[in-house]
């Protein structure tokens, strides 16, 4: 309404003027508190600009560096500044009007009470039935199920308050719109609600509530028609995060968006009212735009928030393109189906359990949804968007596994790909997922199989796998074999045999040198009579399965050599039929550490470090005559530590990006990385002098194993010695598998895996494995806990994850140095 | 290579490769509504900003792909001068990537803005952004 010579915008602003209101305030929160409060000097318009709320709240939830408990002053600019200085006061700013502001400020301060809509166009049912259930609604529609939680004490003492009282000290995790996650105690969180007056407010949303306060899972059963959970099946580590306390004030809620991995939910509504909205599968909401990576298939979603949305979008659709809507209300719980895009605005301050589910109705879209490859995920949300033009013709039921499939991708290859689960199962996850489903749930055999096949082309691996038992006599009933293993290449157990097919991210030459590494290694362990080879499966048979048109069939080898001389003289011939070699060995009694932790006592782990310090002591101290073709190009380092250095040296380039993929260092070491990783590795392998520009080590390269996690360690039950029950032990370690990587370099890096993985970063037992271990690791002029922490850092995967997972403390330590002495201090001893 | 012409504000007209074009998400909205069979029409965008964005693009496509040589300090180094413009440019160019929607760009020049800003006093900022016109508070 300000006419041009009384509005102050132009003069106050100079040549900012420039920039929208949008803009300027986008750049003011890259600025840090005190740049904001000079900048409000500037002039009236600025003062404005640096006094908004929103802007504050930025500030204090993009720039938090530690994941402590947040607390709320009252105000955002209060909580930012932590109560020094602040001007409450404001001064009121005539000749200057921005729309932008007022639109903003008018959601934050809207009041939501009437803003419910429900035109019936989801059903209400009471006492419906399991059947009826599944007849009419399971994957197919929303439904509000009215009497679900009548019984439940939660219908009672759920509001705000009643929990306040009883876990008012309790953390929960909140989530926000900047994405870092934060804590608050849940009265910290009481007093933000009642005091904020934010667009989007901060949503308490929290998957571990049943493990940091147990007492809430005492106050609701998982209701009858929901029961059923596959994942259930899979032990605490390896679920994903399937059930969340919700707890939200007025204009807080979700944005559009489609349940992870294709999963179904049930909502239960304990206290206040939540406004719904739904679109069936396959039909993106107006305003939002959905984004399927082409290298992983992560799918990231991009559009207003709920309020936004009802505010801006909503009214501007006609009848034919509105969404399905309700209001859900205290007691009610609402049904969503797998793949339904939904949203989700609170009216009032509300409290809700929600938990995600799979069952056996939708597992197979599920798994089609974890399949490796992008294009039919976003088919599945995206419906005819992510259609090409010659491929509208016929039906299209975006929920329909076979439909889905159509759209996989041509060649994936199931094996060396991860899974595309939005990070809820990784691939040996997931195999173990489907074989636990197979021994507990015989009646869903035809469903579990039909799974594999989707996802992991189970079929096609199991007819490599049956030619190898015709070509060796072997008895192989044609059954729904499901393989193991973590790595890319399938081992299938059969009854007296264990079958390694070998394939490899890097190609088929990588896969050639690692299967005839490993049976080198195995010749001649057992010719140098090391303790060792005691340890280690028994090779029976090996050779190359060959695709030949539609079969396969597969040709014995005998001698050791045949397998990568053959293998090689395919690759340089212009034969382009597909091959993979193969290994047989004596199946191993007992079972993989990975699946007996439950069964461990404490002189177990204790047993099982002294047991790999041994073990390890013998592979180390192995001088094998064994044949490794250095890696050219590198006349710095002597031959036998190129393997070594090469890698060290390419996980060194790459050191900050994957670290900051992997997401499991905290920031403020994250920062500090570049300057503590020496920027050439080759100093950790303790380099005594250098000769005519190439490196000299202090000590010569061990064979390593290069991977020892627990899928490579297999247990048996304690035998006593003198036959008497030992109440204090269970199993114990009896064999080593997978000696496909075997290489030579720093035996300090062997400890990388097995500290972290297989001793789950325990530090006494650390302790215990080197005393058995009693070989020196050090090296002269650097200091060994360094290296070692190093090593960590530069390891192949993601070894501080179970560092710094579950230990709060550990996130807390300033420097990677004090974390380094922590961890590995007692090296230096 | 499918190539894309773009028009300038002034009606210059620009042909790159359609993968270049496709960074801006708004291009690519606009090539999926309305297809290539004619120029798009840019009337926000003057021609020496459309020539430093499309410059801009093409670099960090080509630092990008496999086999690029170029170090992460090149890049900062290419970076550092392509912003280093006067103010008034420097606001063109958060205007034109903030209308095509090249995320990269955005937060690249209003980075360099708050940079100038960070850790000056009221008086030296207000001097900063008051070259043409005079502010008065």
């Amino acid at each position: 309404m300000a006419r041009s010579s009384t509005d102050r915008r132009a003069g106050a602003l100079g040549d900012f003027d420039a920039l929208p209101d949008e803009l300027l305030c986008s750049v003011l929160g890259l600025l840090e508190p005190r740049d904001i409060g000079a900048m409000a000097c500037v002039s009236s318009v600025f003062y404005v600009l640096c006094n908004e709320e929103p802007l504050w709240m930025r500030i204090c939830l993009s720039n938090r560096e530690r994941v402590d408990s947040l607390v709320y002053k009252g105000s955002w600019k209060r909580t930012a500044m932590k109560n020094k200085y602040v001007c409450m006061h404001f001064f009121s700013v005539l000749c200057f009007t921005s729309l932008y502001l007022y639109r903003r400020w008018y959601r934050c301060h809207m009041s939501l009470e009437n803003f419910f809509y429900d035109a019936g166009a989801i059903e209400r049912r009471k006492e419906l039935s399991y059947d009826v259930f599944v007849q009419n609604y399971d994957v197919q529609k929303p439904v509000l199920l009215t009497d679900l939680a009548e019984d439940w004490p939660a219908r009672r003492t759920w509001t705000i308050d009643q929990l306040v009282h009883r876990y008012g000290d309790s953390e929960f995790k909140v989530s926000q719109s900047y994405g870092q996650r934060i804590r608050m105690t849940l009265k910290d969180y009481a007093d933000y609600t009642r005091s904020q007056h934010d667009e989007d407010p901060l949503y308490i949303f929290d998957s571990s509530f049943g493990e940091s306060t147990p007492g809430l899972l005492e106050d609701y059963t998982v209701p009858y028609l929901f029961k059923e959970d596959l994942f259930s099946v899979l032990s605490p580590s390896q679920r994903p995060p399937y059930r969340w306390l919700v707890i939200g004030p007025s204009r807080s809620g979700a944005n559009w968006h489609v349940d992870p991995a294709l999963t179904s939910a049930w909502n239960a509504l304990l206290s206040g009212r939540k406004r719904w909205a739904f679109y069936p599968p396959g039909r993106v909401p107006p305003g939002v735009f959905v984004d399927v990576n082409e290298d992983d298939g992560e799918i990231h979603y991009d559009g207003p928030t709920s309020l936004q949305w009802w505010m801006d979008v909503y009214p501007s659709l006609d009848n034919d393109s509105k969404p399905l809507e309700c209001t859900q209300h205290p007691g009610e719980t609402i049904f969503v189906p797998s793949g339904w895009w939904h949203c989700v605005l609170n009216i009032d301050e509300t409290v809700a359990v929600t938990q995600n589910f799979v069952n056996s109705r939708n597992m197979e879209l599920v798994c089609i949804d974890m399949a490796p490859g992008f294009h039919h995920r976003g088919v599945a949300r995206a419906g005819l968007l992510a259609l090409d033009d010659d491929e509208f013709e016929g039906e299209h039921d975006f929920t329909n596994p076979e439909f889905l499939k159509k759209h996989i991708g041509p060649h994936p290859d199931h094996f060396l790909s991860e899974t595309s689960a939005d990070g809820m199962l990784n691939k040996r996850d997931f195999r173990d997922w489907l074989r636990k489903l197979q021994v507990e749930r015989p009646d869903l055999r035809h469903q579990i199989w039909k799974c594999a096949c989707l996802a992991i082309d189970a079929d096609t691996w199991q007819r490599r796998l049956s030619s190898i038992c015709n070509a060796h006599d072997f008895y192989f009933k044609e059954d729904q074999h499901i393989p193991v293993g973590h790595g890319s290449s399938p081992v299938y157990l059969l009854d007296e045999y264990a079958i390694k097919i070998y394939i490899h991210e890097d190609g088929i030459v990588t896969a050639l040198q690692e299967i005839d590494h490993e049976l080198q290694f195995y010749a001649l362990l057992r010719e140098s009579a090391s303790p060792l080879a005691e340890h280690v499966p028994a090779v029976i048979a090996k050779g190359i399965v060959y695709e030949e048109g539609e079969l396969f069939r597969a040709v014995p080898s005998v001698d050791s050599g045949e397998i990568l001389s053959t293998g090689m003289s395919m690759v340089s011939s212009k034969d382009s039929r597909a091959f993979w070699p193969y290994i047989v060995t004596r199946r191993c009694p007992g079972q993989n550490l990975a699946h007996c932790r439950g069964m461990m006592k404490d002189d177990d782990y204790i047993d099982l470090a002294s047991f790999l310090g041994c073990q390890l002591r013998h592979l180390h101290t192995l001088s094998l005559p064994m044949k490794e073709e250095p890696v050219l190009g590198m006349p710095d380092v002597p031959q036998e530590w190129t393997h070594f250095v090469s890698m060290l040296r390419q996980h060194r380039q790459t050191l900050a990006k994957r670290l900051k993929e992997w997401g499991s260092v905290p920031r403020h070491l994250l920062e500090k990385v570049e300057d503590y990783v020496p920027k050439d590795p080759v100093v950790l392998i303790g380099v005594a002098k250098v000769e005519n520009g190439a490196a000299v080590p202090s000590r010569s390269a061990a064979w390593l194993h290069m991977d020892i996690m627990e899928d490579n360690i297999q247990m048996v039950p304690h035998a006593s010695l003198d036959g008497f029950q030992n109440d204090r032990r269970a199993m114990q370690a009896r064999y080593i598998f997978d000696f496909g990587d075997l290489r030579r370099g720093d035996p300090l890096y062997e400890l990388v895996p097995l500290f972290t993985d297989v001793l789950e970063a325990n530090v006494e037992l650390l302790e215990h494995f080197l005393e058995s271990y009693k070989l020196d690791l050090a090296v002269e002029g650097v200091r060994t806990s360094y290296r070692a922490m190093c090593y960590c850092l530069l390891y192949k995967y993601d070894a501080m994850e179970a560092i710094f997972r579950g230990s709060k403390e550990l996130r807390m330590v300033e420097s990677w140095h004090e974390l380094e002495l922590i961890l590995w201090g007692m090296l230096n001893e | 290579m499918v190539k894309v012409t773009l028009k300038s504000a002034e009606g210059d007209v620009f042909e790159v490769d359609e993968e270049l074009a496709l960074e801006s998400l708004m291009v690519k909205n606009m090539i999926e509504d309305v297809g290539l069979d004619s120029a798009i029409s840019l009337p926000n965008v003057s021609s020496t900003i459309l020539a430093k964005v499309i410059e801009y693009i093409k670099f960090h496509m080509d630092a990008q792909k496999d086999g690029s040589k170029k170090t992460s300090e090149e890049i900062k180094a290419f970076d550092d001068d392509f912003v280093n413009v006067g103010i008034p440019t420097l606001f063109e160019m958060v205007l034109a990537s903030n209308y095509l929607n090249v995320k990269s760009l955005l937060s690249l020049t209003c980075n360099t803005v708050a940079n100038m800003i960070k850790t000056k006093p009221p008086a030296e900022v207000k001097e900063m952004f008051t070259s043409a016109k005079q502010a008065k508070a």
